[in-house]
């Protein structure tokens, strides 16, 4: 159906007819678009800002925070290292038994031992324990040893504070016997403290060995023949059975 | 409002002024165009209030598309698709048109096509605010045909989708509402003439 005049000439007229806009319609309007399209922009750079400021947060809290629990996690596992013996058992009172606490001990709970125990110099003393000062507890006695708490105070220890940073490892890496003096397991925190140190550095032990010669292995009686001991041991007790004792270490048997 | 026509500021320019969000544009295109889109909707409303609330819904979706307007023809008649879509939309959502339409078909089947004729070129027009007030006159359901074809110029085609009727209704209904368009304006004239 074509367009006729008709319809072109009223259709032309009645788009230009115009008819009063309503009262308040531009206001009303005005304040829709005004959080709408004409603020669409807006509520995206809004949204945009909020971002950018979000991620600027998380950039000042890793730039300023992260070190810092780098470096806390770093002592730590420097101050387990050169302070097996003592801190172990410190760390372990100081930490509350739940593992939920807050896992840095307290000053007066790190390895401050009762000054008539002390049997290192305060130069040692000082020399091994000054980093873990910066670690806080729980004032806490020292208590019974515990082997399986020890080592969920190990494990604690890394967990909580390195995070991923400083993977877990079992107590016995931790505690490198080889690489920590005498001295060092002597120190008098505590009994307890002294066992869990002293069992893994004590020195290897020469093992205890019974040696005995006799040059004639053939013959006449009487035949001559040594018995000897070697090793740490602190007494002797050769048992030759109907031909007597001896606690002498080295014993030459003579003509038995 | 000034009376400023968007000659000074391109029809592109003001729509892209609208989009950046521009009050003053955007206060300028509505006092350019509010009046005209205030009769589409008058014709497309079944009363002031329903008028009133398409006009200003409409605004508003003319201001949250403008983006879309692209310069390939005059802003006015974008703006003008926009408002009509927007209350066929309307009255799409409130399924009326379609029962309006065939209730008129029943009632004005009696009508003789002998009284719709074409009009010629010289058939005396009311002037425009005349028209509109014979255009409210018409039922609704011929009013809205008559007026997308008409003056949106939409298509039988794209009135038969936009109000879920067949085309052949939507010629249907067209050449009846011309009909009756025609018989008041006739009226008009003779009331006018005296005669």
């Amino acid at each position: 159906m074509d367009r006729d005049i008709f319809d072109k000439e009223i259709g032309a007229r009645l788009r230009q007819a115009e008819a009063p806009v309503p009262e308040g319609a531009w206001e009303a309007i005005s304040n829709e678009i005004g959080g709408g399209a004409g603020s669409s922009g807006f509520g995206f750079m809004g949204a945009a800002a909020a971002g950018a400021v979000m991620l600027g947060s998380l950039a000042v809290y890793s730039t300023f925070f992260e070190p810092d629990r780098v470096s806390i996690a770093e002592k730590r596992t420097a101050d387990i290292e050169q302070t097996v013996p003592q801190p172990t058992a410190a760390e372990q009172s100081a930490l509350p038994s739940s593992g939920t606490g807050d896992p840095e001990p307290d000053e007066a709970a790190l390895p401050v031992a009762p000054d008539g125990e002390r049997e290192t110099t305060p130069t040692d003393r000082t020399a091994t324990f000054e980093p873990a000062k910066e670690v806080k507890a729980e004032p806490a006695e020292p208590t019974e040893p515990d082997e399986s708490n020890e080592h969920s105070s190990f494990a604690r220890a890394e967990n909580t504070d390195s995070n991923d940073i400083v993977p877990h490892r079992p107590s016995t890496e931790v505690l490198l016997p080889e690489s920590i003096p005498a001295t060092a397991v002597s120190s008098p925190a505590s009994e307890a403290a002294k066992q869990l140190a002293v069992a893994p550095v004590q020195a290897p032990a020469e093992p205890l060995r019974a040696s005995i010669r006799a040059e004639n292995l053939k013959g006449y009686a009487p035949f001559e023949i040594d018995f000897e001991a070697f090793g740490n041991f602190d007494e002797v007790d050769w048992d030759f059975g109907p031909y007597g004792q001896s606690a002498e270490v080295n014993t030459p048997c003579g003509s038995r | 409002m000034s009376k400023e026509k968007p000659q000074k500021l391109g029809e592109i320019q003001l729509a892209e002024a609208c989009r950046k969000g521009d009050k003053r544009a955007q206060a300028r295109l509505y006092e350019t165009y509010g009046k005209q889109m205030m009769t589409v909707c008058i014709r497309y409303a079944r009363d002031t209030d329903e008028a009133q609330d398409l006009f200003q819904d409409g605004f508003i979706k003319v201001f949250r598309k403008i983006g879309m307007y692209d310069g390939k023809g005059p802003l006015g008649a974008w703006i003008r698709r926009t408002i009509a879509n927007n209350a066929l939309d309307y009255l799409r959502k409130h399924k009326r048109e379609m029962q309006q339409v065939a209730s008129y078909k029943e009632a004005y089947m009696h009508e003789q096509d002998d009284v719709i004729h074409p009009f010629n070129e010289e058939v005396k027009m009311p002037d425009r605010d005349r028209l509109m007030e014979l255009i409210s006159k018409m039922p609704h359901g011929y009013r809205t045909v008559f007026s997308m074809y008409a003056v949106e110029e939409y298509s039988h085609k794209e009135i038969a989708e936009a109000l879920g009727i067949t085309e052949s209704t939507s010629k249907t209904q067209y050449r009846k509402a011309k009909g009756y368009l025609r018989k008041l304006i006739t009226n008009e004239l003779k009331e006018a003439t005296g005669g």
